[in-house]
């Protein structure tokens, strides 16, 4: 299962959000990846995810496998929606 | 003490081999003298071993049982570091739990673990490609986890090969330890009895070593540009915490006057310590109050162990300059309560978010501007971004249920922008006594006075406020036109130019005519030479860093009120701050205080 979206707050997914996104993916079952230029990573691994360095405006992909792999989309693309609580 | 920031390498005038300085900024007072200990956390070399292929379960759990071990140890340093210096620094270290929880870190060592590789070196394999992405990243965050990532993998290895984390209280004789950059969680384990201070490449007055080294009360200079790259283990350092300055391989006689003046601090240290209880009274009993300056909750400690009477200003800038969005009221409500709570019923004096000029924060949409400090800054800030300054007032009138929280408006030049400020205060007051909170309706509310046209107009100002503070460095810096910024005329920044007496003559004169007190917060405040000055002019008040009360209150404990005044007075009267310097010097010298 997969899904796009487009990172929205101003500073991009820096330090804070990387690890608000990680905690959030942490909770899923299902295996999730995130694509982003090339490059594709663990969304559960902070390394990965802070690695990406997606500025504003970047189009992500989530790639999803599992149970509850639509739930986790949807988890993380509202985390990315809300901003990370940002603005 | 010296803040300004140097890369200076000299060659000391004495021509000893290998003697020479650095000048950095003055992070942690006090001065030490020892042998040098070159701390490098960036060379960290793990050889290559191989297992045999029987070996790989074990070598998995092996690694396994490490890594939770770790975890543990830094959940326990975690812990104390959020007893002893604040919640705030302890969250430093979720970086480096997060990693070590980290599935890609974990799946990839164990792959090479069953190649054949030794946990150790498969660990240091998969930390170093990281290493090497983050330092090419494109972004500082990721560089600093640089130093985060080392960490951990310093802590694995030891557990790894059953040995105590190679870290600084390792050290087995009391060292000097120089050092690149340090990591919060170096700075955590660094026990005064062994390291005598620390001198670091990197880092400023707020970054958080120098902050836990101020807590911990071991000497520090940091920013010294290079220091780490010259100085050689073993070498003989002088760390001047006082000054920022930094000695190795010092002469002889440089080594006995900083033993001099160690044993000096030391002497005067236990006569201070003897003062704490005793107020700042004049021989002919008139009471100077002193206060401290504080921009965090840590130096809360110190406020009382130096025996303030409270805090005399309380920078809330940090709120805006170490956070990644604007700090939600709640927050802030948080961090002026704990103060004001702990310091209770003594006054905590809440200046209002001092940003621009040189304090940027990303928070504020700001633009390059010619002339900062002429500029967009203080309260002319905070009257354009209202929301945020009702958002700030709203938690500081919430603090004020504690009936000890006073507030202070920064930079104020006009009466309008007096009205203006305390217009919005009013509407914070209103709301959130619509909201049924407990707050002090006569919350009192004080104006820095720092901007000269502010000292013409004192007497208007002062019929709408219940306390002045002078703000002396931005007095300075306003009334003889020098950027403090500017190495180039430094040297016409002259905390003693007449010109800047006439004008704290006047506001003190303003203020008494309205019956309202004066205080003088700014670095001056901790000057001895001007303490005295200030009790001749009439300053009710003098806030300063902790650390400079006891001197501050011994100097005004051995002086006559009446004879203060008697030299203000020949001071106002003479033509250049030279002449001031060596009035005072004179008179210092006739009481004996030199030593001070």
């Amino acid at each position: 299962m997969t899904d796009t979206v487009k990172v929205i707050n101003k500073l991009g997914v820096h330090a804070r959000p990387a690890a608000m996104l990680v905690q959030r993916a942490s909770k899923f079952s299902s295996k999730i990846e995130i694509e982003y230029d090339g490059t594709k990573i663990n969304a559960k691994s902070i390394m990965g995810v802070m690695m990406l360095a997606a500025a504003c405006g970047s189009e992500l992909k989530i790639i999803a496998d599992g149970d509850d792999a639509l739930e986790s989309i949807e988890g993380i693309k509202a985390l990315i929606a809300s901003k990370f609580d940002e603005e | 003490m010296i803040f300004s920031e140097g890369s200076t390498v000299n060659p000391a005038a004495e021509s000893e081999k290998g003697s020479h300085e650095f000048s950095g900024i003055a992070a942690s007072p006090g001065i030490a003298i020892g042998k040098a200990h070159i701390y490098s956390s960036t060379d960290y070399w793990i050889e290559e071993r191989d297992i045999a292929p029987g070996e790989i379960d074990a070598e998995k759990a092996r690694f396994a049982a490490a890594v939770e071990k770790v975890i543990h140890d830094i959940k326990e340093l975690k812990y104390k570091i959020q007893t002893r210096v604040g919640e705030k620094h302890a969250k430093i270290f979720e970086p480096h739990i997060m990693l070590l929880q980290d599935p890609e870190l974990i799946k990839e060592t164990n792959d090479l673990i069953e190649t054949g590789k030794s946990a150790e070196f498969a660990f240091f394999r998969t930390t170093r490609k990281i290493i090497k992405a983050y330092k090419h990243a494109n972004d500082d965050y990721l560089r600093e986890r640089i130093a985060d990532i080392q960490d951990i993998l310093r802590r694995v290895y030891a557990k790894l090969v059953g040995k105590e984390y190679m870290h600084l209280a390792s050290v087995e004789e009391p060292v000097i330890v120089i050092a690149s950059n340090l990591t919060p969680s170096d700075t955590s384990n660094m026990h005064a009895g062994k390291i005598k201070a620390f001198v670091t490449d990197f880092g400023g007055i707020t970054s958080h070593v120098t902050i836990l080294a101020r807590a911990l009360q071991i000497p520090a200079v940091v920013g010294t540009k290079n220091a780490s790259k010259t100085v050689r283990s073993g070498d003989i350092v002088i760390v001047d915490g006082e000054n920022g300055m930094v000695y190795i391989n010092p002469t002889v006689n440089t080594i006995e006057k900083f033993r001099k003046e160690q044993k000096q601090i030391l002497i005067n240290r236990q006569a201070l310590a003897d003062l704490k209880e005793l107020p700042a009274v004049t021989t002919d009993g008139v009471r100077i109050g002193l206060y401290a300056n504080i921009e965090f909750f840590e130096e809360v400690s110190a406020v009382l162990e130096n025996g303030a009477e409270g805090v005399g200003l309380y920078r809330s800038e940090f709120l805006y300059l170490l956070s990644d969005k604007a700090p939600e009221e709640d927050e802030q409500f948080t961090a002026y309560f704990k103060v004001a709570e702990k310091l209770a019923p003594d006054p905590v004096v809440i200046r209002t978010f001092d940003l621009g000029g040189d304090k940027i924060s990303h928070i504020i949409p700001t633009e390059p501007e010619q002339n900062p400090y002429l500029g967009w800054r203080a309260i002319r800030l905070s009257l354009s971004l209202r929301e945020l300054f009702k958002v700030q007032l709203r938690a500081i009138v919430r603090a004020s249920s504690l009936r000890n929280v006073k507030i202070l408006f920064p930079m104020i030049s006009s009466v309008d922008e007096l009205d203006e400020a305390l217009a919005v205060l009013d509407e914070a007051k209103k709301e959130i006594k619509s909201e049924g909170h407990d707050f002090n309706e006569d919350i009192p509310v004080g104006i820095m006075i720092e901007v000269p046209s502010a000292v013409m107009i004192a007497e208007h100002l002062a019929k709408k406020v219940d306390f002045f503070s002078i703000g002396t460095n931005d007095l300075i810096q306003y009334s003889v036109a020098v950027d403090r910024a500017n190495d180039r005329i430094a040297n016409l920044f002259d905390p003693f130019h007449p010109g800047i007496i006439k004008l704290i003559a006047m506001t003190v004169e303003a203020a008494h005519n309205a019956g309202i007190p004066v205080a003088v917060c700014g670095e001056m405040g901790g000057n001895p030479s001007a303490a005295i000055l200030f009790t001749g002019l009439g300053i009710d008040e003098l806030s300063m860093i902790p650390a400079y009360i006891p001197p501050i209150k011994r100097i005004i404990r051995l002086i006559r009120k009446e004879y203060a005044r008697e030299i203000a007075e020949k001071v106002l009267k003479l033509e250049t701050g030279t002449q001031v310097r060596e009035l005072i010097a004179r008179e210092i010298e006739k009481l004996n205080l030199t030593s001070l």
